[in-house]
């Protein structure tokens, strides 16, 4: 396993990051491992080096954070562990169980803590932009979580770069903790954070933590472009139908399927090699719901691209709309 | 053709093919970018009086709701063009 530091930050993490999405309840969506047969791939992935682990409070409805918690616990010492999660989205009905409102946020980093069973975490992100809150409300409630010792950094998720500039600025204005990391949705079939986000990101020093390395498994073939669904994932994930439509998406497939072939590697470990190599890419966010997936992931970190397979991989590429947020 | 080009021709051909009301293709395309949140003045070249008067009347033309969503039908995100 490879580490380097978070963006600018002293914190070092893996670069491979583990998606705790994948763990908690499969009652919240069908591809989703319960505990027990989450165990022992979390446990592979401790043993393969990696020490970053990204979850979120709205997967599985809390239960995502509490298998992380119980599993971290079993396999690696907290001080090795860095451990993320985010807030935003829906906890429940109620008007203020949502959203970056200081209420909400404040009430979330406990609630988060109480389910990982941890008093810290390394990374407290927000999952979204928020529209109906003041950016100003939500870098000062994050500022005081950091203050209280509940978060060591601070980081964003998808949103556009104009607002991200402007949370950066809001908080350096008021001596409030910066986002040390943005986790945007970055692979070879969606590259649009190449134009502006990344690009800012790598000039603020803010790390880069890709969600959806895999378009969803869509480049490492679990669907096809005559509408196969190959996975219970592609058969029952209808987000990716909507983030993953064009024809162009599966000549860029089938140029991964190319460039493996002829190396005898898996698809997936070309798809995350090629994301690897990108300026700015700190740690791809990888879901592995089957060991194979994550043994695809580890090996993808001694897949060393060539400039023409680089070239090929990127070739079929259009623009694409707005996709994963907005 | 460059791809600034051939974007132009795309939204060309959809306002061409569908003229809303009449108007000519350029006061469309002006009064659509007229009609942009953020927008306070677009720069119009005119080495024509007739320019300058297309432009001119480009004021005065409102596109209805479907007069502004059908040229838009035709956009497909475009790579970055004119800087960077």
């Amino acid at each position: 396993m490879d580490y380097v530091r978070l963006g600018s930050t002293g914190l070092r993490v893996s670069r491979i990051c583990l998606g705790m999405m994948s763990y908690g309840s499969s009652e919240w969506r069908p591809w989703v491992l319960d505990e027990p047969e989450a165990e022992p791939i979390v446990r592979a992935a401790v043993e393969g080096g990696i020490t970053f682990f990204d979850s979120a409070d709205m997967y599985s409805l809390g239960a995502s954070e509490e298998v992380t918690g119980r599993l971290l616990r079993k396999y690696i010492a907290r001080d090795d562990a860095v451990v993320a999660t985010k807030v935003f989205n829906p906890m429940g009905p109620g008007e203020n169980q949502r959203g970056l409102g200081r209420k909400h946020v404040l009430a979330s980093i406990d609630a988060s803590l109480r389910r990982l069973g941890m008093d810290y975490v390394d990374l407290y992100q927000t999952h979204r932009w928020d529209r109906d809150t003041p950016i100003e409300e939500t870098m000062e409630a994050l500022d005081d979580i950091v203050r209280a010792g509940k978060a060591r950094y601070i980081g964003a998720s998808s949103m556009f770069a104009w607002q991200f500039a402007k949370a950066q600025r809001v908080a350096s204005e008021n001596g409030w903790t910066r986002f040390s990391s943005m986790q945007p949705h970055y692979n070879l079939l969606y590259r649009e954070e190449e134009r502006e986000m990344i690009p800012q990101c790598l000039d603020m020093g803010v790390g880069v933590i890709p969600w959806s390395p895999l378009a969803r498994g869509v480049l490492a073939g679990n669907r096809g472009r005559d509408g196969a669904r190959r996975t219970t994932r592609a058969g029952s994930d209808e987000f990716a139908d909507w983030l993953y439509a064009l024809p162009t998406d599966f000549d860029v497939v089938d140029r991964v399927f190319e460039v493996a072939g002829e190396r005898g590697v898996e698809p997936a470990q070309v798809a995350l090699a090629w994301l690897l190599g990108r300026p700015g890419v700190t740690a791809p966010i990888i879901g592995a719901t089957k060991l194979s997936h994550l043994e695809a992931a580890l090996g993808a970190l001694d897949v060393s691209l060539s400039e023409d397979e680089v070239k090929r991989l990127e070739e079929p590429y259009v623009p694409h709309p707005v996709l994963g947020h907005g | 053709m460059s791809p600034a080009q051939t974007a132009c021709r795309k939204l060309q051909a959809g306002l061409e093919g569908r003229p809303p009301s009449g108007s000519p293709a350029a006061q469309v395309a002006l009064a659509w970018l007229l009609g942009q949140p953020g927008v306070t003045a677009p720069i119009i070249g005119a080495t024509k009086l007739a320019h300058l008067e297309a432009a001119l009347g480009a004021l005065d033309v409102s596109l209805t709701e479907d007069g502004v969503k059908r040229p838009e039908e035709q956009y497909v995100p475009h790579p970055v063009l004119g800087h960077g």
